[in-house]
């Protein structure tokens, strides 16, 4: 029987690159070692920077700090990120006068020089700060990164233009509002809240006019999101000829007005459950008493959804009692109806 | 038969296997570097105050069987949950003791008429209950028929578009929910989303949270610590990148609920269906051509007691062996599957080979080669680098999960928990996965034999 030894290359490539991991295990040991240094390090020079900085800044609210102490370069990230902390937890004029002491600090040259650096985190920073900065030097720059493929950095820049100058971002930003799948609805909607309907309601009205088919969806629910009344007229326009069951599912979601109630009314029957529901529960927000009637098809619905949104829309109609309510169940011969009745009833009563 | 062909072959099949495992991990770890460090710079980001909002509402499922002793700690803390909009259902799964009880005297139940809307089928559900001190809990009482069934139902009567399954046992941090659902709202493609387990043995606990981190004194729990830092932070968040992760804890998960029930719900014939879900809803979405995204969130998202004794930890083990392979053979059309993508033909065929039969070979082959050694049959210099491959490797990815967690989380602050911590990483490969290598054996023949049997 012949035994493998060193002598074999095969064996002897196994031990050197034996050797070889037991040799990166101890140098990625010391590696593990160097960064908890590192980060104790960091850890003591944030809390000095915060414990100096954060006195500052509140100073700052009332009038601007006679003298700033300097900051090092090394303290500049840390620094940025205790500032859009607490640019993010502010409002009004309060903004305005932390941005005073930025602009004293050369806030605005180190983020530009940020925006330029490769680093991911260093141009997240950078596009942040630029923003609660209202930097107008900055916007091809940002405008620009709206493009950039990473979803969180391009949706920072577009939030950054908005508030630099909302309308303006919006004539740039709207076709990327459709068109960017990777940027979440509910971010852009976020976007559009701290706006203002004033700023936003328009150009998304006219977008939504001029929008193609498929853009419809994703629009009317920003438009839902601006909360404006101005907004109605267009959804009405789009109600009329909708055919997209999201589209009209969104347009109803958006209805805040009793003269559209007539909208609810038409769609209380349509194929698709989705709009269904959104009907039956635009019915409960703009109806009257006389949907009392109307409303009690759908609480036989064949989905769960429908009947329970039917059954609150009906208990939540003005001048409908829980007496009435009740009495309609007992004389409803459905059993799914009787059921969900009994549990909105229920539910009305515990609350 | 040549036997000297036989034994040189054996040894180095066995030299080769344990060469392939771990370059396979070594290559996840890469992967999970860059993915770790896209999403903490991210995560930054992501924690500034109007990078959050519009978090969509989330039903809190949780299975209870006998859990009289701590169900109402964990409810309470989970009321206390830092999450714009949540609705808690505890389950009770026909409980022997005194759980139903204990939820109606604390959180003053009352008989609730819902209108039950059975979408999965299961066991009967006898009564609904709802707090009158908390509008947001109710509790199912239904007939037992297990932790499957229980969640079931529990998604039956779920109100929001999202659940998210607990376990009786688990200890959440406040941040939980919002860390879970932040893959839902960076990507409207999730389905799930699942985080880090840690190990809460000796952290200081108040009101049902971690308020105190430190190390176990147990031996055995440090071990577990290291073994979980290599399973979660290059294993799931390497399979994360390719949209691959195969397994998601059972002890908090978070689904999008018409996905689930469109797959079916949990499978109530298998012990492990929290696994099994996962890979039935990989199956189930790429055959189908749909895009999706199975997400697995680095951040510590809960916390649960490691056994601190052998027999129990073998008791774990065994199980998970079980469970993993009843997931896998139950979605065993998913291997090679031409739609099936990184699934089919990286993690799926990976975890069959590593993690389901691996434990086999790599019991196999200590046997051999030790006794190989003792017989004379295997050369020193063989067994000698077979010990500082099989061993230097194993070291070589504690330490990267290690340093991936001092690159991330550092979740245990103090110098001497990192010493600590360092000392684990290395001890942990003389003895320590050795064992859990044998107990994941055991529990694969076991889960052979129970097969054979029931085909008989």
């Amino acid at each position: 029987m012949s035994f493998a030894n060193y002598s074999d290359p095969h064996l002897k490539l196994m031990l050197w690159v034996g050797l070889a991991i037991v040799g990166v295990t101890l140098l990625l040991l010391v590696q593990t070692v160097l960064l908890r240094m590192q980060l104790i390090l960091r850890q003591r020079r944030e809390q000095r920077l915060t414990e100096q900085w954060q006195p500052l800044f509140a100073q700052s609210m009332t009038a601007l700090p006679q003298s700033l102490p300097p900051i090092a370069k090394s303290d500049w990230d840390a620094f940025l990120r205790l500032w859009n902390h607490t640019q993010e937890s502010l409002s009004g004029e309060s903004k305005h006068k932390l941005n005073q002491l930025a602009w004293a600090c050369g806030v605005n040259h180190v983020a530009q020089q940020l925006l330029a650096q490769k680093s991911m985190r260093a141009r997240l920073i950078a596009v942040i700060t630029l923003g609660h900065l209202q930097e107008k030097n900055a916007w091809a720059r940002l405008k620009s990164i709206t493009d950039d493929p990473h979803p969180l950095l391009s949706l920072a820049a577009a939030r950054a233009l908005m508030q630099i100058d909302a309308s303006a971002a919006l004539a740039e930003l709207l076709p990327l509002f459709t068109h960017r799948h990777d940027w979440p609805l509910n971010k852009i909607a976020n976007m559009i809240n701290e706006a203002g309907p004033d700023a936003v309601t328009g150009p998304l009205t006219q977008a939504v006019e001029i929008a193609a088919p498929e853009d419809f969806p994703r629009l009317v629910r920003l438009l839902g999101a601006a909360h404006s009344e101005q907004s109605l007229p267009a959804i009405r326009r789009i109600l009329q000829s909708a055919t997209d069951d999201r589209v009209i599912s969104a347009c109803l979601q958006a209805l805040t007005d009793p003269d559209d109630v007539e909208f609810a009314r038409a769609y209380m029957r349509h194929p698709s459950w989705f709009v269904r529901v959104q009907a039956v529960s635009a019915l409960g927000r703009i109806g009257s008493k006389e949907d009392r009637d109307a409303l009690i098809t759908p609480l036989s619905d064949s989905v769960w959804w429908v009947r329970y949104r039917a059954a609150q829309a009906l208990a939540g109609l003005p001048q409908v009692t829980l007496d009435e309510v009740r009495q309609i169940r007992d004389n409803i011969k459905d059993r799914f109806a009787q059921d969900i009745l009994t549990q909105v009833i229920a539910e009305k009563q515990a609350t | 038969m040549n036997w000297s062909a036989l034994l040189n072959g054996l040894q180095w099949f066995f030299l080769l296997y344990f060469i392939g495992i771990n370059i396979g991990y070594i290559l996840l770890n890469l992967l999970s570097i860059r993915a770790l460090k896209v999403y903490m710079e991210a995560r930054s980001l992501a924690e500034l105050p109007a990078y959050s909002g519009y978090e969509p509402p989330i039903s809190i499922l949780i299975p209870a069987y006998n859990e009289e002793a701590t169900i109402v700690a964990l409810v309470r803390s989970l009321l206390q949950l830092d999450y714009p909009e949540f609705e808690i259902i505890v389950v009770n799964d026909g409980s022997q003791d005194s759980t139903l009880a204990v939820l109606q005297n604390e959180f003053s139940l009352v008989l609730f008429p819902e209108a039950y809307w059975q979408r999965i089928k299961g066991k009967g559900v006898r009564a609904i209950y709802r707090s009158t001190t908390n509008s947001n809990l109710r509790v199912i009482e239904k007939e037992h028929g297990g932790k499957a069934d229980s969640l079931n139902a529990g998604i039956n009567a779920s109100r929001y578009p999202l659940f998210c399954a607990v376990s009786a046992d688990s200890i959440l941090q406040s941040d939980s929910l919002r860390r879970a659902v932040q893959p839902f709202l960076d990507n409207p493609l999730t389905v799930a989303s699942g985080g880090t387990v840690r190990i809460a043995n000796d952290c200081e606990v108040q009101d049902g949270f971690i308020t105190g981190i430190a190390l176990p004194k147990s031996g055995l729990a440090m071990m577990q610590i290291v073994e979980g830092l290599r399973t979660f932070l290059f294993g799931a968040m390497g399979w994360s990148t390719l949209n691959a992760v195969l397994i998601i804890s059972g002890a908090f998960g978070l689904f999008r609920k018409d996905t689930v029930i469109e797959a079916g719900g949990y499978h109530t014939g298998t012990s492990g269906e929290d696994m099994e879900l996962i890979v039935r809803l990989h199956q189930v979405l790429r055959l189908k051509g749909t895009q999706y995204h199975i997400t697995f969130v680095p951040d510590p998202i809960f916390w649960t007691k490691a056994p601190e004794n052998s027999s129990a930890l073998k008791t774990k083990r065994v199980n998970w062996q079980r469970r993993l392979a009843e997931s896998l053979t139950l979605n065993m059309q998913l291997l090679f599957h031409r739609k099936g993508g990184s699934v089919s033909w990286l993690a799926f065929p990976f975890v069959m080979i590593f993690e389901w039969l691996g434990p086999m070979f790599e019991v196999m082959g200590y046997i051999f080669m030790i006794s190989g050694f003792a017989l004379g049959l295997i050369s020193w210099q063989v067994f000698s680098v077979f010990l500082l491959v099989a061993i230097g490797f194993g070291m070589l990815l504690s330490v990267t999960a290690l340093l991936l967690e001092e690159l991330s989380f550092h979740i245990y602050p103090k110098t001497t928990q990192l010493a600590k911590l360092l000392i684990a990483v290395l001890l942990e490969n003389f003895g320590y996965r050795q064992r859990v290598s044998l107990w994941r054996f055991i529990g694969l023949l076991r889960w052979i034999f129970k097969r054979k049997a029931q085909a008989k």
